[in-house]
């Protein structure tokens, strides 16, 4: 177990080290973000009569950076064939997505908490769903889209058109998350029923993420 | 060399078994058949021409790929990760990161025991120390070259997988590989190495191997044919030797 977690830490450190020199996933997902609230801002949405718009642009955000975020984050581990090297040994498919999904989703959840903030002070939002639910919410949705998004990240790095492959793969599988994800906000006395789903739907994910993780970047 | 203890290994027994293993990859067959025993102590050099399936042999024994058809034998008693050394092709490194960075990367991963120590001691070896700050990105190929070899004997692993090794090396560089080559089999490790430049790698070997579209055609101890011949065209010599079966 020590080993695990400590193989972990250090393909976390590694993933946060590189990123801080290269400055390639960050600023654009942070700049594309504020992008969109800005204009979201100035479409002056009046969030009193629609109480969990908030929600939806916080989706519209969230997706958008997701393909960024996905896009480049495992550029570095298939450049160099360094993945093809460290799943050989020493590393277990388990070990290398348990980090990616730590990278990835601290990214996106940083980028989320940012969008809330930014909603709330520059719109004059106020969210009446308990925090504690909307962030289980945010957590289970953003495991699943990451986990499968990771997948979809790694065929798109072996295919000749990267781009189009990641996007057209990984909306329609994630839109019916965020549909849940909206009715669990949208909805409280509904949202634990969700939340079941959306935790079943990650554990099948990571369940068969190392397996698949294992043949697509095995050959 | 002095920290791997090579006492799990039943002196009698090949190191390594490789029995009757297929490789195909998308609709290519790109390994047919191929059997070999590698021991300790030995040096086995394939030769081939491009496309012959020398990285996809070397990619299989890394355990990059589960071989279609065949198994693949290691004959120790706790084989770990750490027991085969794989320099490929690529660098296997990350251009973000700094020589210093990669290493210690790879060398907590496999767990070397006092890591700086060991990088520091790598690092002097293959005349890497004045790299050491430097990211990859901006090292020449050759230069790379020296980093990959060092991250691939981090650990002493017992096993030395070299792919083209010597391309991009220059004469210091091929010289501190060949001494290591030589390091390796005193010290009962086993390589298995490829490389075009037939005179370097007949130089080294105790072993041969030939390979001819996916195809072992020749295959035995190095002393068990004329050197001479396959200095010349190996190719030639080896189908000559196939034919004459």
């Amino acid at each position: 177990m020590f080993r695990f977690l400590r193989n972990i830490y250090t393909l976390l450190a590694k993933d946060w080290r590189s990123e801080i020199r290269s400055l390639q996933i960050l600023p654009p997902a942070i700049v594309l973000a504020l992008a969109a609230i800005v204009l979201f801002y100035f479409s002056k949405i009046d969030f009193s009569h629609s109480p969990t718009a908030w929600a939806a642009i916080l989706w519209i955000v969230s997706l958008l950076a997701l393909v960024v975020i996905l896009d480049r984050a495992l550029v570095t581990d298939t450049r160099n064939a360094v993945l093809e090297a460290l799943l050989a040994a020493p590393v277990t498919p388990n070990q290398f997505l348990f980090a990616k999904l730590l990278f990835t989703g601290s990214m996106l959840m940083g980028l989320q908490v940012i969008v809330l903030l930014s909603l709330t002070q520059m719109m004059n939002l106020t969210i009446s769903s308990p925090m504690g639910s909307i962030f289980l919410t945010l957590t289970l949705t953003d495991l699943g889209l990451i986990a499968m998004g990771l997948l979809c990240s790694l065929i798109a790095q072996f295919s000749r058109h990267r781009g189009a492959f990641l996007a057209g793969f990984l909306w329609p599988v994630a839109l019916p998350l965020v549909l849940l994800a909206m009715m669990a906000i949208d909805d409280p006395a509904r949202s634990e029923n969700i939340w079941l789903i959306l935790a079943g739907f990650d554990i099948v994910l990571l369940g068969i993420s190392p397996g698949l993780l294992k043949v697509i970047a095995g050959k | 060399m002095n920290e791997t203890t090579y006492s799990d290994i039943d002196g009698g027994k090949p190191w390594v078994q490789v029995k009757n293993v297929s490789v195909q990859l998308g609709f290519r067959h790109v390994l047919r058949d191929i059997s070999f025993d590698l021991f300790a102590g030995r040096i086995l050099t394939i030769l081939g021409p491009n496309a012959a399936g020398k990285t996809t042999l070397l990619r299989t024994l890394a355990g990059a790929i589960a071989p279609d058809q065949g198994h693949i034998y290691y004959n120790t008693r706790d084989f770990a990760p750490s027991t085969i050394g794989w320099v490929g092709h690529q660098s296997f490194l990350y251009d973000e990161l700094t020589v210093k960075e990669n290493l210690r990367f790879w060398a907590d991963l496999q767990n070397v025991k006092n890591p700086a120590r060991r990088i520091e001691e790598l690092l002097v070896q293959m005349g890497l120390r004045l790299f050491a700050d430097e990211r990859i990105d901006i090292l020449s190929f050759g230069m790379a070259r020296r980093v990959s070899i060092c991250r691939a004997i981090l650990s002493n692993p017992g096993i030395l997988l070299l792919d083209e090794a010597f391309s991009g090396l220059d004469q210091t560089g091929v010289g501190f590989l060949l001494k290591l080559i030589h390091t390796y089999k005193n010290s009962n490790a086993a390589v298995v190495l490829t490389c075009h430049q037939v005179p370097l790698g007949l130089g080294v070997a105790t072993d041969l191997m030939v390979l001819y579209k996916g195809k072992s055609i020749l295959s035995g101890p190095a002393d068990r044919f004329d050197l001479q011949a396959i200095g010349k065209d190996y190719l030639s010599y080896a189908q000559s030797q196939a034919g004459g079966k």
